[in-house]
This record gives structure tokens, C-alpha cells and sequence, in this order.
């Protein structure tokens, strides 16, 4: 088993995943300095460093993206579940 | 309907020396395209002091806030490329694509604005090319053929 965790987030922002909540997500990954990768379910998807990469997929309100922190452990399922708040962020 | 970007919103040597010039002429362009009101520019520049806009590759996308948003009259871009460069918050901006949106009209654009900056080829055209329609062209339909 590799050590990764992957944690699923459907998002509900009615925008989809823009602008502003990639921002956020891109800075709090930065900070981590892990390469977290960003997907869809099946897909290779992105290490999310880079607005660009992020707003580049062009995901929808209603498409489940699977956070992937390159870690195990208590610490790396909190970040995963920080970046799932902020990807929902601006949702109602 | 209009096109989401037109060439009357467009200025590819926009003189301006602080994030707040460059906002206020990306408002200004969509206050004079009928598209918002003038409420809506004076968002994007609030908008813009709480969360800086900048997207990376040398591109900032200001836009106004949720509240706002009753007072944009129909979708539409502006892109206005700056004659100086400058440092923005943290990146030098090169260009700003000023959005006005009641919903999700404009997400399709600015991921394909995406996709063209992380090509090296489409983003220098976007940035020198002195042809404006050429410049509406590939961000519409997000083809660069180098």
C-alpha cells in the first residue's frame, strides 16, 4: 500500500472550482510543500501548484475531484480535509 | 447575443501604474460596453483589496464580489494588456482579463484562458500580438495555431 490518502470532495460551489477557491487551495498546498495532486476519478489529474493547472480543468458544480496528499497519518488527512473545505469554500 | 469578449473591450497598451488603475480601466471598459453597472466596477476594485486576483503567468482576472453581482447586466469580458508591466501583489501582470458574470458564463473562458497561458506559444501571442481580433479569436474558441 502506498502512502498516500485520497479523500473525495463532490463540489457544490454553484461557479464550480474558480478562480477565487483555486487561489486559496494553491496557497494552503504551497505551505504544506507536498505535492498534492488534484483529479478526477480516474484521471491523472494535477499537482496543484499552479492556478493555472487548477482552473485549466475546468471543473464543474456537481463533479467529484479526489484530493491526493502524498502522505499518511493524522496530519495529511487534516490538510486533505482543509482543502476540501476551501474547494466548497463559497458554497452555500 | 453578444459575444462573452468583444473588441470594443479590448486595449492591448493600457497605461496604467497600480492595481487600482488597472482595475478601474477593466471596470471602466465594461461600464462603457453597458454591461454593469458602476457599482459592480467599484466591487471589483474591493473585490480586488481583499483577495488579489492574480492567477499566474503573468495574468490577473479582477472581478467584483457575490454581493455585487445584481448589478452586472449581462456577461462579458474585458482584456486589457498593460504598456508597463508591474508588480501586482506578488507576480508582475502583464494583462488583466476584467470579468463580469451573473453565473458561471465566463468559467469555460478563463479555463481555456488557462489551458492557452501554460502553452509558451499562445501565451507570448496573447501578450504581443498587436492584432486585436486575432487575440478575441484564440480566446474564444481557445485554438492558437503558432
Amino acid at each position: 500500500m502506498s502512502n498516500e490518502t485520497v479523500l473525495p470532495v463532490e463540489v457544490r460551489d454553484p461557479i464550480g472550482f474558480h478562480a477565487r477557491p483555486v487561489g486559496e487551495v494553491v496557497s494552503q498546498i504551497k505551505a504544506s510543500g507536498l505535492d498534492v495532486v488534484i483529479r478526477r476519478v480516474g484521471e491523472e489529474g494535477v499537482v496543484a501548484n499552479s492556478p493555472l493547472k487548477l482552473l485549466a480543468m475546468k471543473v464543474k458544480t456537481g463533479e467529484t475531484l479526489e484530493v491526493v496528499v502524498p502522505a499518511d497519518g493524522a496530519e495529511a488527512e487534516e490538510l486533505a480535509n482543509i482543502i476540501a473545505a476551501t474547494i466548497n469554500k463559497e458554497a452555500p | 447575443m453578444a459575444d462573452l469578449l468583444q473588441l470594443a473591450g479590448m486595449s492591448l497598451d493600457a497605461t496604467a501604474s497600480s492595481r487600482e488603475e488597472a482595475v478601474r480601466i477593466c471596470g471602466q471598459l465594461l461600464l462603457d460596453l453597458g454591461a454593469i453597472d458602476q457599482e459592480y466596477a467599484d466591487a471589483m476594485w474591493e473585490r480586488e483589496q481583499i483577495f488579489p486576483s492574480e492567477i499566474g503567468s503573468g495574468f490577473a482576472i479582477p472581478h467584483g464580489t457575490d454581493e455585487s453581482r445584481q448589478y452586472v447586466k449581462f456577461d462579458q469580458l474585458v482584456f486589457v494588456r498593460l504598456a508597463e508591466p508591474f508588480t501586482w501583489e506578488n507576480e508582475v501582470v502583464e494583462a488583466c482579463v476584467g470579468i463580469a458574470s451573473q453565473g458561471d458564463g465566463h468559467v469555460e473562458l478563463l479555463g481555456t484562458l488557462a489551458e492557452l497561458l501554460m502553452e509558451d506559444g499562445a501565451r507570448e501571442f496573447l501578450l504581443e500580438s498587436s492584432d486585436a481580433e486575432a487575440i478575441r479569436q484564440v480566446l474564444l474558441s481557445g485554438e492558437f495555431k503558432g
